[in-house]
């Protein structure tokens, strides 16, 4: 039982799940099937874990189950996605070489969703990874829309003019994004119109606000984008939908929620737009070939102090105690920024008003009816996003987008060193020396078969997103690939993976570092 | 290691007595790692030395001395070094650490085991005293050996163990009481070369006028040989080598050595603990770049490099794993892109030698390696041959650091790696190709490589498995067999093309006749023939042996064309210009490039060429060993020869290489009606070894002679020209030969079941040694193998006896191949010759072949 033991040590002090709803709620609805919102349980994972803990340990049911590293390679690549930039004449023009992403779920269906496309109408290209709560229909929501919302905040005035006069007049319109399709990746058809419509109003009061001849600020045009859309969210699900299943799905995206980190990089510009606990970081090549993380987003959680005092500030003193209790804000939600969770936005009576007009299907939902305690000044939460720009050095080598499953694994500097070596193909492993210590030919031989085990894992992978998910996943005490605690993270039944990791979601962009000094 | 740029530094000490004359020269070498410069002058002798006489990683060179060695010169230079070091500790009473430890040789595998039983019947003509062990013997020798694993060993018990900084000491205080003048701290900067001849030597300390310089820089004799003006290539690259060391294991280890092929590592006892490295499967090349790399490299230990080679000697010692480690070692070794050492003058320059690239075996080369470079100065040529060592074996064209990287690569495995008969090097080919290869390449042909050249072994037909047939390594029949059958039987009956453009080929020119004067002096045969006429003939030194062995064509009355094997291309070049007159209106010219050569061999291809032609073709016509250029198809200016280098009748086709294609096209489809095929060298080999020709470089060298491999018939002794060697082949005619060049039909040889022959097998004629075979094959027409060997008895007193038809006649040989004995008859001439002398002339029998084993 040795491993068995290995694995329940490392679950303890994971922080799981992002809501935390009392207990009594969690028992009603798992007597009636949910139709949609339940599948996803976010809530009461402490309740349960320690119930099934108990449970798996008396029976030998699963840990008995092995899977084969091409069984672990398959759920490990299933996700992969990999974009090389094209080159023209034998040369890459642009800054990007191209990105690798890859996620693997613990939530069934998976919450996290991520986005990358190249704006056609401006330079640049976009990269997003959302983390979704309380169900994935928010996280699902700004994957088809936020990057149109960005890219369309980026057009200048007569651009916007022609996409209007497009529209107005029936012509057909030039495409504003290219999308990098990931494998499962779906856009909801019912949708489409009503956020084409809420998209066409943005812009056209972008079309009165702008001035011809202008070009926007990058930073601005994402603040503007992130918190109109949040506002879009927001108001499709007041007013609602003549359509019973889209309004039922608006009201969906805005009851649930989603933190989001996009990175738009255009030539040497770097900009990276945070909210939530997402997070972005810099690999960078130090001189001697080793790699270093520079992290580019600050979270907006608890243990950021000056979103502590943010929170604070925005509610009556009062409310000190309550508005973050046990690092939570409002005792209930981890990131203290995110898109929907109208909750925590909306007052009382919109709340309930906007419910009881609702689909009859919102009325079993506990977990919507339920209103969060010491709610008294809301808004508690904003979608507003922290920019931070950066202009890339030949020495940035890479930029890892990932969702908060990668980072409450991996710490940063490790993940930089992980990517890094694999996308340099140089294992910068310490060399090994015995120096002065005294060293058995067994034992070092017992070493150096780890470590070479540790390179050759790392050939199987081409994907390097692929690869962090592996040692996210798999790795042991000593920073190394275990297959078996590999085979056995994997293995855990649906009902049980969210206790044991969360989703992961990775997008790694390459840089061209002969394009970035070139200019 | 010291980082000094800008000195060079070398491996070799060298001691002398007195006069160059008279003297006993002894040099040895030290190890790979001695990094001293030496060079010769009058009588005296200069060792410059870059730092401190075997300063350093010298100090941690692993120091055994091991007679295991693929070619018989390598372990007779090694069991020399044994005896060498064996004695200097008594002559200059300096500790060196010897032990006659033994040496245990393990095999994992059968096929393993056989390549050691061939190494142990070869040693037994050395006279190395050797026996093949069961693994059971090899526990009571080496208790701590798993033996779980073993089918069998090797023990040698003479072979030893040094410390080679104290043989280094010992060396230099011999050295030193002989007269020998030691500058460390001197670097060489470069050497003056004047008309061709070594002058001076610069060093940073002033110049140093000499005769003599001996390039002994190791790991950068590729650049010192660069550094001059006239640049000498010394084509040999660096590989970092790894052994570890263990702290003195509580019960004392066995002395023996253990060299663990399979696990590719070796073992000694050091210091109460263990002594153990390997040659990876994937080694590590270094100063590609030359010593300014030694500046960015750490010659740090790389444990994770050392993992495959740990696991090995844990395996086979598994009782070591509570050892503790002393330290793991980096010494970088040269290697060459044969394998083996590189020794000898170099070509064009006089005076220059180089004694480097030991492919990691310094120390048990040394002593050998330092005798006969010794010999070499003083008396112009070594007292064995030492052909397979020499550099002029290489050229410019293996001068490349691209190649030499690859190609080291390859040959640091390769030194413990199983070697079949007919292995072929995988890197750093397709250098030197005909305009036919494609063509050939597209219709099955499977390569190998001579001097750079890929040459057709043979053709596989449409529709076999080709993966299968790649997989032809074994000691037993190999698969192509009935390809080449059949290759042989269409050169018998119909009419086979072999491309044979990697010949080596001069034109000789001159004004007057000083062509052909020279010529007369530099052969053995006459070359005062008509127009047209082509002659067979040995380039033989004073002492009568084989410099080269070639066909001369008189194209004109001054113009000759000269066709060599084609690894003569440097060698033979080089002996020509050494002896011709610095004459503006003599002429040598290279021309290997210009030709592409194809050999129709059969009965019909008098049949095509004349079709091809309009020009009959017919012996009545177009005599044996006659050269005429005509035209073929639509290209004029072909110039064809009657001869086939295999006893066949046939043609060879020296074509400009721009009609080449249009030639071979030519030829192939008109000879469609006559059954024609391509066929490659492997029939050649066979069809020629069944003739009882002689190849030079594998069955003849500098030591033959004429008389011995029977061709008396092709010196002229009373031709109006004294040429080189005459007076020592009438010598050895009055005196009778003590060697002869046999022919060896094996009977009783199951050619499916039993172990094919290769070469290097000892003869035994009534139960008695009595010589070595060179070459071999298998003869499709008497369907039995042929070896052809030499045969030099010995009186009882031991002095070597006159060998005579009737001696040969009367005896029963055997040939034993992996230690078994199988019956042969020895004959002196090739069975197909009763046949031919009835339709042609003795004189018209051509017996020339170039082609390699």
């Amino acid at each position: 039982m040795a491993a068995t033991s290995q694995v329940f040590r490392v679950i303890r002090g994971r922080r799981f799940g992002r809501i935390l709803v009392p207990a009594i709620t969690c028992q009603n609805c798992s007597r009636s099937p949910h139709p949609c919102i339940s599948a996803t349980q976010p809530h009461s994972f402490e309740q349960r874990w320690r119930h099934q803990v108990r449970g798996y340990r008396t029976s030998p049911a699963w840990h008995t189950y092995y899977l084969t590293p091409p069984q672990v390679n398959s759920i490990l690549k299933a996700n992969e996605y990999s974009f090389k930039v094209p080159e023209f004449d034998g040369k890459n023009l642009s800054s990007i070489m191209g990105f690798d992403s890859n996620q693997l779920p613990a939530n069934a269906p998976i919450e996290d969703r991520r986005s990358a496309a190249t704006c056609l109408q401006t330079r640049g290209m976009l990269y997003g990874v959302f983390d979704g709560h309380a169900g994935c229909a928010c996280a699902q929501a700004l994957t088809e829309r936020l990057f149109y919302y960005i890219a369309v905040s980026l057009l200048p005035h007569e651009t916007l003019m022609e996409l209007e006069n497009a529209v107005e007049s029936g012509r057909p319109l030039h495409p504003i994004l290219q999308w990098h399709k990931h494998p499962n990746d779906y856009f909801s058809k019912e949708a489409s119109r009503l956020y084409f419509s809420s998209l066409r109003t943005y812009w056209q009061e972008l079309l009165d606000l702008s001035v011809p001849g202008e070009q926007p600020d990058v930073a601005e045009a994402l603040v503007s984008a992130f918190k109109r859309l949040d506002n879009d969210i927001s108001l499709e699900a007041q007013v609602g939908d003549p359509n019973a299943f889209l309004h039922y799905w608006v009201l969906r995206v805005a009851f649930s929620g989603a933190t989001a980190c996009v990175a738009h990089i255009d030539g040497n510009e770097l900009h990276i737009a945070n909210t939530g606990d997402c997070r972005a970081v810099l690999g960078v090549q130090e001189p001697d070939g080793s790699f270093s993380a520079l992290t580019l987003t600050n979270d907006h959680s608890a243990q950021n102090e000056s979103e502590m005092k943010r929170v604070r500030s925005e509610h009556p003193l009062s409310e000190a105690k309550s508005v973050v209790k046990q690092d939570r804000l409002l005792g209930l939600l981890m990131p203290f920024r995110a898109f929907g969770d109208v909750k925590f936005k909306w007052s009382i009576e919109l709340q309930r008003r906007v419910l009881e007009s609702g689909p009859d299907q919102l009325h079993e939902n506990e977990h919507a009816k339920f209103i969060p305690p010491n709610y008294h000044t809301p808004p508690y939460l904003t979608a507003e996003p922290e920019v931070t720009r950066h202009h890339l050095r030949p020495q940035d080598r890479f930029l890892v987008l990932g969702s908060d499953g990668l980072w409450e694994t991996l710490h940063r500097q490790e993940v930089v060193r992980i990517v890094g070596e694999h996308l340099t193909g140089v294992h910068q492993q310490q060399p090994v020396s015995v120096g002065g210590y005294k060293v058995t030919l067994g034992q070092m031989q017992g070493l150096l078969q780890e470590r070479k085990a540790r390179i050759s894992s790392t050939f199987g992978d081409q994907n390097a997103a692929t690869h962090l998910i592996r040692h996210a996943v798999g790795n042991n005490e000593f920073g190394m690939v275990d297959h078996e605690r590999l085979s056995k993270m994997l293995s855990l039944p649906e009902e049980l993976a969210r206790m044991y990791r969360d989703d992961i979601t990775i997008i790694i962009v390459q840089f061209n570092p002969h394009v970035i000094s070139g200019q | 290691m010291e980082k000094n740029p800008g000195i060079f530094s070398s491996e070799t000490l060298i001691s002398l007595t007195e006069d160059r004359k008279t003297c006993t020269s002894r040099m040895t070498w030290g190890s790979v790692n001695y990094r001293e410069i030496l060079f010769w002058n009058g009588i005296h002798l200069f060792v410059c030395v870059f730092c401190r006489l075997g300063a350093g990683t010298t100090r941690f060179c692993a120091g055994i001395v091991s007679v295991a060695k693929p070619l018989s010169v390598e372990s007779k230079m090694a069991d020399y070094s044994i005896a060498l070091y064996e004695r200097l500790e008594e002559e200059t009473s300096v500790k060196t650490g010897f032990v006659r430890t033994g040496s245990l040789c393990l095999a994992q595998n059968q096929d393993r085991l056989l390549s050691l039983k061939r190494l142990a019947s070869r040693l037994k003509v050395l006279g190395v005293s050797c026996n093949v062990i069961k693994p059971k013997d090899v526990a009571r020798l080496h208790p701590l050996v798993n033996i779980h694993d073993l089918v069998g060993a090797l023990h040698l018990p003479g072979d030893s163990v040094v410390s080679p900084p104290d043989v280094n000491h010992a060396l230099a205080v011999a050295s030193a009481a002989h007269g020998v003048q030691i500058y460390e701290h001197t670097s060489v900067n470069h050497v003056v070369v004047k008309k061709g001849h070594v002058t001076a030597v610069e060093t940073d300390r002033g110049s140093i006028e000499c005769e003599y310089f001996v390039n002994c820089a190791g790991q950068w004799a590729y650049e010192l040989g660069q550094s001059g003006e006239v640049k000498v290539s010394v084509p040999l690259h660096g590989c970092e080598h790894f052994y570890l060391l263990t702290k003195p294991l509580s019960e004392p280890v066995q002395n023996d050595m253990l060299i663990d092929m399979d696990g590719r590592i070796y073992t000694r006892a050091w210091h109460g603990g263990i002594l153990s490295g390997g040659f990876e499967k994937n080694p590590k090349p270094i100063f590609t770049e030359g010593r300014n790399q030694l500046e960015i490299q750490n010659m740090q230990e790389d444990w994770d490099h050392f993992e495959p080679m740990l696991s090995a000697l844990l395996r086979r010692m598994p009782g070591l794993e509570s050892c503790e480690i002393q330290q793991l070692v980096n010494c970088p070794e040269s290697f060459t892109p044969d394998m083996r050492c590189l020794m000898g003058e170099t070509p064009g320059i006089y005076g220059y030698f180089v004694l480097a690239g030991m492919n990691s075996s310094g120390l048990s080369f040394a002593g050998g390696a330092g005798k006969y470079l010794a010999e070499w100065i003083t008396y112009g040529y070594p007292s064995a041959s030492v052909w397979p060592l020499d550099i002029k074996r290489f050229g410019n064209l293996q001068s490349s650091r691209t190649f030499l990287r690859h190609r080291v690569m390859e040959v640091m495995p390769l030194l413990y790696e199983l070697k079949v008969p007919r292995w072929d090097f995988q890197t750093g080919r397709q250098l030197r190709t005909s305009p036919l290869y494609d063509r050939l390449d597209m219709q099955g042909a499977r390569w190998m490589e001579k001097h750079g050249f890929e040459r057709a072994k043979y053709f596989i037909p449409a529709g076999k498995d080709l993966l299968a047939l790649d997989q032809s390594k074994t000691f037993y029949k190999p698969d192509w067999f009935d390809i080449v059958g059949a290759e042989v039987k269409c050169c018998k009956e119909a009419v086979c093309v072999i491309d044979m453009s990697s010949f080596t080929k001069f034109e000789l020119t001159s004004a007057g006749d000083q062509a052909l004067q020279l010529l007369q002096r530099l052969c053995a045969n006459d070359l005062d023939v008509p127009v047209g006429h082509i002659v067979h003939t040995g380039m033989l030194n004073q002492r009568g042996g084989y410099e080269n062995d070639c066909s001369v064509v008189r194209l004109s009355k001054n113009s000759f064309f000269i066709i060599s094997p084609t690894d003569q291309q440097v060698h033979c070049w080089s002996w020509i210009k050494k002896h011709m007159p610095s004459d503006p209106q003599l002429h040598l010219e290279d021309v290997s490039w210009k030709y592409t050569a194809l050999n129709l061999i059969g009965p019909r291809a008098m049949d095509v060429l004349s079709e091809l032609s309009y020009v009959s073709m017919t012996p009545e016509h177009f005599p044996s060993l006659f050269c005429k250029e005509m035209s073929v198809g639509y290209a004029n200016g072909i110039r064809v020869m009657s001869m086939t280098h295999t006893g066949e009748p046939g043609f060879m086709l020296y074509i400009p290489i721009e009609y080449a294609l249009h030639v071979y096209n030519e030829v192939m489809s008109v000879g469609q009606k006559y059954g024609i095929r391509n066929a490659g060298y492997y029939a050649l080999r066979s069809l020629r070894i069944e003739k009882f020709f002689a190849f030079w470089g594998q069955d003849l060298d500098s030591f033959t002679t004429p008389l011995e491999c029977g061709r008396e018939f092709r010196v002229k002794f009373d031709k109006d020209t004294d040429f080189l060697g005459r007076d020592a082949l009438l010598r050895q005619r009055v005196e009778g030969v003590s060697r002869r060049f046999v022919m060896l039909v094996l009977e009783d040889h199951d050619t499916e079941l039993d172990v094919w022959p290769w070469w290097g097998e000892p003869i035994y004629r009534n139960g008695e040694l009595i010589g070595v075979t060179t070459s071999s094959a298998y003869s499709y027409t008497l369907q039995r193998h042929v070896c052809l060997g030499f045969l030099s008895p010995t009186n009882t007193d031991g002095s070597p006896a006159t060998v005579t038809a009737d001696f040969i006649n009367r005896g029963d040989y055997e040939v034993d191949i992996a230690g078994q004995r199988f019956p042969a008859k020895a004959k002196l001439y090739p069975f197909s010759s009763l046949f031919a002398q009835q339709k042609r002339r003795k004189d018209d029998m051509e017996l020339s072949n170039f082609q390699s084993k």
